[in-house]
């Protein structure tokens, strides 16, 4: 039985002449997952898509896609992954329908009527069938894109490899790319590099945070957006919230409380030591406060930005 | 339900079959199999026919067609090994640099398979229109103007020979190709050995001489018409097949080291 994981690599390393474009990556991909791979320019993305296609040869280390080695199984991964290119380049005398034909004819050996039927149903499923038979020369970005992803798909992959798939794409071709994602989440893992943080919220469910060729953080999204560490209550009053917020201050399981006023009402982030403590006590402490009305009390969930921001900067400093 | 069946090609072999079909479409199924269609009779048998119109008047068919031959092989040589290199140059030069190498490569196809399909679509391609069709075209105007071809099997040898002499140049540009990452010292090498060699056959020794493709374009006509020809034509016939080999072996070995 093949194991859970689609994609595991261990140290693996890539170095261009003096300069180290990625380095010792250990990193999991879960099977069905949509994993998304983040870090600014120059991260070293690309470069690990490309160790991961065998399109460049590691320094050091080395990976597994299905329990495949990568260095000797090349050609039987690339038979289970689809790719889209950061920019993808294909042959300009072609139409969108020869493109995928082409791509059909490193998998499919027959029979004619099936290959073409599946052609048509990959331009179908990202929106291309009423354009299939235009040479791509006039393609727009967003066409160029869905005749990727179309491409990529054409073997049903049970890994697809996607580089900065919205990079180029105004709103709306960004959110029909993410809606096909999410339509191919239920039977392929989805593999992809961005720098898009707020389309990784959306969609991923697994996140990895590379910077200067090196991993800073992997984790469920859920679990990157709790952030690490105490927990910090989220909570907006309204009245005179002054000795509330001194009388918490003198609870043994409170950190800290910052507050600021947005609109006349007081925000106020709650870190505490002791989540039982918080969870029975917090809001029946400030509620105790007549003075006070509470509008909102949650967990403060961070933004996307905010993590990334903060372990970019960390491994920075 | 009829299933699809999937591809059992693998090794060296594995994605040949639709490159080649890839290549061959690139000439076929744009106009540019078009353009050489006219192109090579215009250069090559344009010519022909020119000396054909003066030569008529007062010629014999013997001389005429001797005449014919001289020409036909040797524009036939030279623009087809200038065609050759300018054709085959951003064959793989261009790919990797559009990036469509890498998207090709991420399939599963062998990357001997990317380059020898793109040796063999060209060369059957190019030999077609570049040899071939302005050969028929040649003796098509033999009969229009002596009523008379030139003897056949010697012609076919001929026609043989100048195909391996451009085959020999697609090699060598294609194994360019590989080597350097523009088209300017790909062509420029080519060409290079071209002219280089026009003007260092008079200073090296014989036997190196024999071992280039230099020397057969001059003694092609007179292959074609049965001349006695002297034994030493088939030392750099059987050289410029060895150097082929050999470059077609270091661009395969090139290109599966590239990292695209």
């Amino acid at each position: 039985m093949e194991s859970d994981v689609a994609i595991s690599t261990r140290d693996l390393t890539k170095t261009y002449r003096s300069v180290e474009a990625l380095s010792g990556l250990n990193l999991e991909v879960r099977r069905n997952s949509i994993f998304g791979f983040l870090g600014p320019n120059g991260a070293g993305k690309t470069t690990t898509i490309k160790l991961l296609l065998g399109l460049v040869r590691p320094t050091r280390g080395n990976a597994t896609l299905f329990g495949m080695d990568l260095a000797h199984d090349s050609l039987s991964i690339r038979r289970r992954i689809g790719y889209l290119a950061q920019d993808p380049r294909y042959y300009d005398y072609m139409t969108a329908r020869q493109t995928v034909r082409f791509t059909a004819g490193f998998f499919y050996s027959g029979p004619h009527r099936e290959v073409e039927r599946k052609i048509s149903e990959v331009l179908d499923l990202v929106g291309l069938a009423d354009k299939a038979d235009r040479a791509i020369r006039g393609f727009s970005g967003g066409e160029r894109q869905r005749l990727g992803i179309a491409q990529a798909q054409i073997n049903s992959p049970d890994l697809l490899i996607l580089d900065e798939p919205a990079a180029s794409l105004d709103p709306m071709g960004r959110r029909d790319v993410l809606e096909i994602m999410g339509r191919l989440r239920e039977r392929t893992t989805v593999f992809y590099s961005t720098h898009i943080l707020e389309d990784v919220q959306r969609v991923s469910d697994t996140v990895a945070i590379l910077n200067l060729g090196r991993l800073v953080a992997q984790a469920p999204i859920g679990e990157l957006l709790t952030g690490s560490g105490h927990t910090i209550y989220d909570i907006e009053l309204r009245g005179a919230p002054a000795s509330a917020a001194a009388e918490l201050r003198t609870r043994p399981w409170i950190l800290a409380v910052k507050e600021a006023s947005t609109n006349g009402a007081a925000v106020w982030q709650v870190t505490v030591t002791d989540d039982a403590a918080a969870e029975a006590q917090l809001l029946r402490a400030i509620l105790a406060d007549p003075a006070v009305e509470v509008v909102r009390f949650g967990r403060k969930r961070f933004q996307l930005e905010e993590v990334f921001m903060n372990l970019i900067e960390g491994a920075a400093a | 339900m009829t299933t699809l069946t999937l591809t059992q090609s693998s090794g060296w072999s594995a994605g040949f079959r639709t490159l080649v079909g890839k290549e061959l479409a690139s000439w076929w199924k744009t106009r540019r199999w078009l353009i050489h269609m006219i192109f090579w009779p215009i250069a090559i048998n344009g010519i022909v026919f020119i000396v054909g119109m003066e030569m008529r008047k007062s010629g014999t068919p013997e001389r005429g067609i001797n005449e014919f031959m001289q020409i036909f092989f040797q524009l036939g040589g030279v623009f087809g090994m200038v065609g050759a290199i300018v054709a085959t140059q951003g064959t793989i030069v261009g790919e990797r640099r559009l990036g469509t190498a890498a998207w090709v490569m991420t399939k599963p196809a062998s990357r001997h398979a990317f380059v020898l399909a793109k040796f063999v679509a060209n060369s059957v391609t190019f030999l077609f229109l570049s040899v071939l069709w302005p050969a028929l075209v040649v003796l098509g105007e033999c009969w229009f103007f002596w009523h008379r071809l030139p003897p056949m099997p010697s012609f076919g040898e001929a026609l043989g020979i100048l195909a391996i002499h451009q085959v020999f140049y697609l090699a060598l540009t294609l194994m360019l190709g590989t080597l350097f990452q523009s088209r300017g010292p790909v062509a420029g090498v080519a060409l290079g050995f071209w002219i280089g060699g026009q003007i260092l056959m008079g200073f090296i020794p014989q036997w190196m001489v024999l071992l280039m493709p230099w020397p057969l374009v001059q003694a092609l006509s007179s292959v074609a018409l049965w001349h006695p020809v002297n034994f030493w034509i088939w030392q750099p016939v059987a050289a410029i097949v060895v150097w082929t080999v050999v470059f077609i072996s270091v661009a395969l070995w090139r290109f599966s080291r590239e990292e695209l």
